[in-house]
């Protein structure tokens, strides 16, 4: 699809946005779409979201997905049935594939929702109080952030039964040191710009302080590196079911579709090599759209 | 409270901060008063200390690094002694500041609009928690007043097309319209006390005119006093009833405007006059020779000694006690002093002095 399909009819927002504002989006949108790469990225990421979200009507096998077997079809490389091929129990693997997306999805969503209201939270209290406060919360996180998180969350879900609700909590458990470290970068260098010391004058509460001065600036920063952050957690999740410590067959972790494929590669390559790539294709979108976004709101971020 | 107390009274202020050369004494025993509907003006060179007393009067410093000794008494309450959710429920309430930089004071996610009415609606409460934040942001009828509120006070400074403008950003409108927005946001909860940090001087002459005219006006209407802090001596003269001259972290002279400009007694003061640029075509004022002193290493005695005409070995030695000279003017000098054998400092000696080319003027540091 080109970029010129794209255009964007500004006359729909009459009435619900003002002129200025609308020319805002507008050149925000613009600047967006200019780069192939972000759009691409962010239609990957809605087309495989969409994909999660109705899997049970686009798969088409759905009853395929769990302890399924027909040995009889076993072992079929990709054709016009099954574009995916089929694994050793005779099951659709394209079917498998998309429920996959549900699950690399709802990891995301957990990790990310718990571990970044959690760690931006923490980050703004230390950056913007400063002091001992500052020096417990930072301490504490840089404790976590000694260990890799792949290792301590190899720690954590082989310390429990192995399923993948212990995987997410074990992930999220970690996932919000990055976010302390730089919302509290970020709020401790707003705390000294002049509005928030003027709001502080116009005796504004700490609560209004934190979410109306400090959180709404750290926001694009913040944004950029939850996105970019999405592959990262999709890809610690498909290395944790790998080595088997995730999601556990017969559920469809993408992760555990590799492994379980591994032992018959190279000649029924299509078991290992559809999921693995379905999940360089995911983590792929993800960062192109945080690229993308960064240039957008040309912020910076570690890597 | 009784009228006759002083608004805002200040005494023996000092400021100093610890730093890789050593101590720095940036504000060294200051006195100031605010009466009740008085404009006080503070004026001096750049680096006189100006901003770092009111930042120590609103409470802005950090301390430590900082070190601020002395009292600081607002209605009778000392503010140094208040604890930090009193000290901020006054300060939105009967304290407002107007910062220097218009663009840097406001947020720049929100548009005017939603700024200002949050200082509408929530100056001066104090730290309601959570649950009352959300209570009163989300009660529309207490929003919506407060959106009139903003509006109304728009239109009183003058904003042009104000309905717009609430729904603008910081970074859509003009540094005069900026100006604006901030002085409406610190008039929202009719302050008693306005401290202003040399309002509008980011701005262009003509912007910046207006913004003082735009203040002559408000004050007039309003019963409120003001601190400002001025380098411009035409401001002080234009818009306020006292004057304090500071110098390298003193108060170097302080009287009513009329009477600071007609016979000012302190040779700072008489430099400073006397370095005002006219536009009759005289040749150029000399201005003080020299600059302000390091902080870490002050000239011993009179601070201003290294650069006044006047200075002997009597400056040198000690502080310059503040001299009364009736009608509540003070001034700094030993000159001022009983029994002192030097030439009396006046505008027009000083003018003389400051003019004569062998004078070296960065002579006597210390």
């Amino acid at each position: 699809m080109s970029i010129e399909t794209l255009s964007f009819d500004t006359s729909r927002l009459d009435g619900i946005v003002s002129p200025a504002r609308r020319e805002l989006w507008y050149r925000s949108y613009r600047r967006f779409a200019n780069q192939p790469m972000s759009v691409v990225g962010l239609m990957i990421v809605v087309a495989i979201a969409l994909l999660a979200v109705f899997a049970p009507y686009i798969a088409p096998y759905p009853e395929q997905v769990g302890s399924f077997t027909d040995f009889a079809n076993a072992y079929q490389p990709p054709s016009l049935n099954h574009p995916f091929g089929t694994d050793s129990a005779g099951r659709d693997i394209l079917t498998r594939v998309i429920f996959g997306y549900r699950i690399a999805l709802l990891l995301v969503a957990v990790v990310l929702g718990l571990g970044v209201p959690v760690g931006v939270m923490l980050g703004l209290v230390a950056g913007y109080a400063g002091g001992w406060v500052d020096t417990i919360i930072m301490r504490i996180t840089d404790t976590f952030l000694a260990l890799p998180p792949l290792v301590l969350a190899l720690a954590i879900a082989s310390a429990f039964e192995p399923t993948l609700e212990i995987a997410m909590f074990a992930i999220a458990s970690l996932w919000w040191t990055w976010y302390a470290r730089l919302a509290r970068g970020l709020a401790g260098s707003l705390s000294d710009e002049e509005y928030v010391q003027a709001a502080e004058l116009a005796g504004a509460s700490t609560t209004h302080i934190l979410f109306r001065e400090l959180l709404p600036n750290c926001l694009s920063p913040l944004l950029v590196k939850a996105t970019l952050d999405a592959g990262i957690v999709v890809l610690t999740g498909a290395s944790l079911s790998f080595i088997g410590l995730g999601v556990q067959p017969p559920r469809p972790g993408l992760g555990t579709m590799v492994a379980n494929g591994t032992q018959y590669l190279p000649a029924e390559w299509w078991i290992s090599i559809f999921p693995g790539f379905a999940i360089f294709v995911l983590v792929m979108g993800f960062n192109m759209l945080g690229d993308g976004l960064r240039d957008l709101f040309d912020v910076e971020v570690e890597q | 409270m009784s009228d006759d107390a002083p608004l805002l009274s200040v005494q023996d202020l000092s400021v100093g901060f610890e730093g890789f050369d050593g101590y720095a004494a940036v504000v060294d025993g200051v006195d100031l008063t605010v009466e009740h509907g008085e404009v006080v003006t503070i004026a001096g060179e750049t680096g006189c200390g100006k901003s770092v007393t009111t930042k120590a009067i609103t409470g802005l410093l950090d301390e430590p690094p900082a070190r601020v000794s002395g009292t600081v008494e607002f209605d009778g309450q000392d503010l140094r002694d208040l604890p930090d959710d009193e000290r901020r429920a006054l300060n939105g309430d009967r304290i407002s500041v107007i910062f220097q930089n218009p663009l840097s004071s406001l947020n720049p996610v929100f548009t005017i609009g939603e700024q200002l009415t949050d200082t509408a609606q929530f100056g001066g409460h104090g730290d309601t928690g959570i649950v009352g934040y959300l209570r009163r942001r989300l009660s529309s009828g207490d929003r919506s007043a407060a959106r009139e509120r903003v509006l109304e006070l728009l239109k009183e400074v003058r904003m042009p097309d104000p309905e717009s403008v609430m729904d603008s950003y910081p970074s859509e409108l003009s540094g005069g319209m900026r100006q604006r927005a901030i002085i409406a946001q610190a008039l929202l909860n009719e302050p008693d006390l306005l401290i202003a940090d040399e309002p509008g001087s980011a701005l262009d002459v003509t912007v910046h005119d207006e913004i003082l005219s735009l203040l002559e006006d408000l004050i007039e209407e309003r019963d409120m006093s003001i601190l400002m802090i001025t380098h411009n001596l035409g401001v002080a003269r234009q818009l306020s009833d006292r004057v304090y001259i500071m110098y390298g972290g003193r108060i170097a002279e302080t009287a009513p405007t009329a009477a600071i400009f007609d016979t000012p007694r302190h040779p700072y003061t008489q430099g400073l006059i006397a370095s005002i640029p006219r536009l009759s075509g005289e040749s150029m004022a000399g201005g003080i020779g020299g600059s302000v002193p390091e902080y870490t290493d002050p000239p011993l005695g009179c601070r201003f000694h290294p650069r006044c005409p006047y200075a002997d070995d009597s400056c040198r030695s000690s502080e310059p006690p503040a001299v009364s000279f009736g009608d509540a003017a003070r001034s700094a000098c030993v000159r001022h002093a009983e029994g002192d054998a030097g030439p009396v400092p006046t505008l027009e000696e000083t003018k003389r002095r400051l003019s004569e080319p062998e004078r070296t003027p960065a002579e006597g540091h210390r």
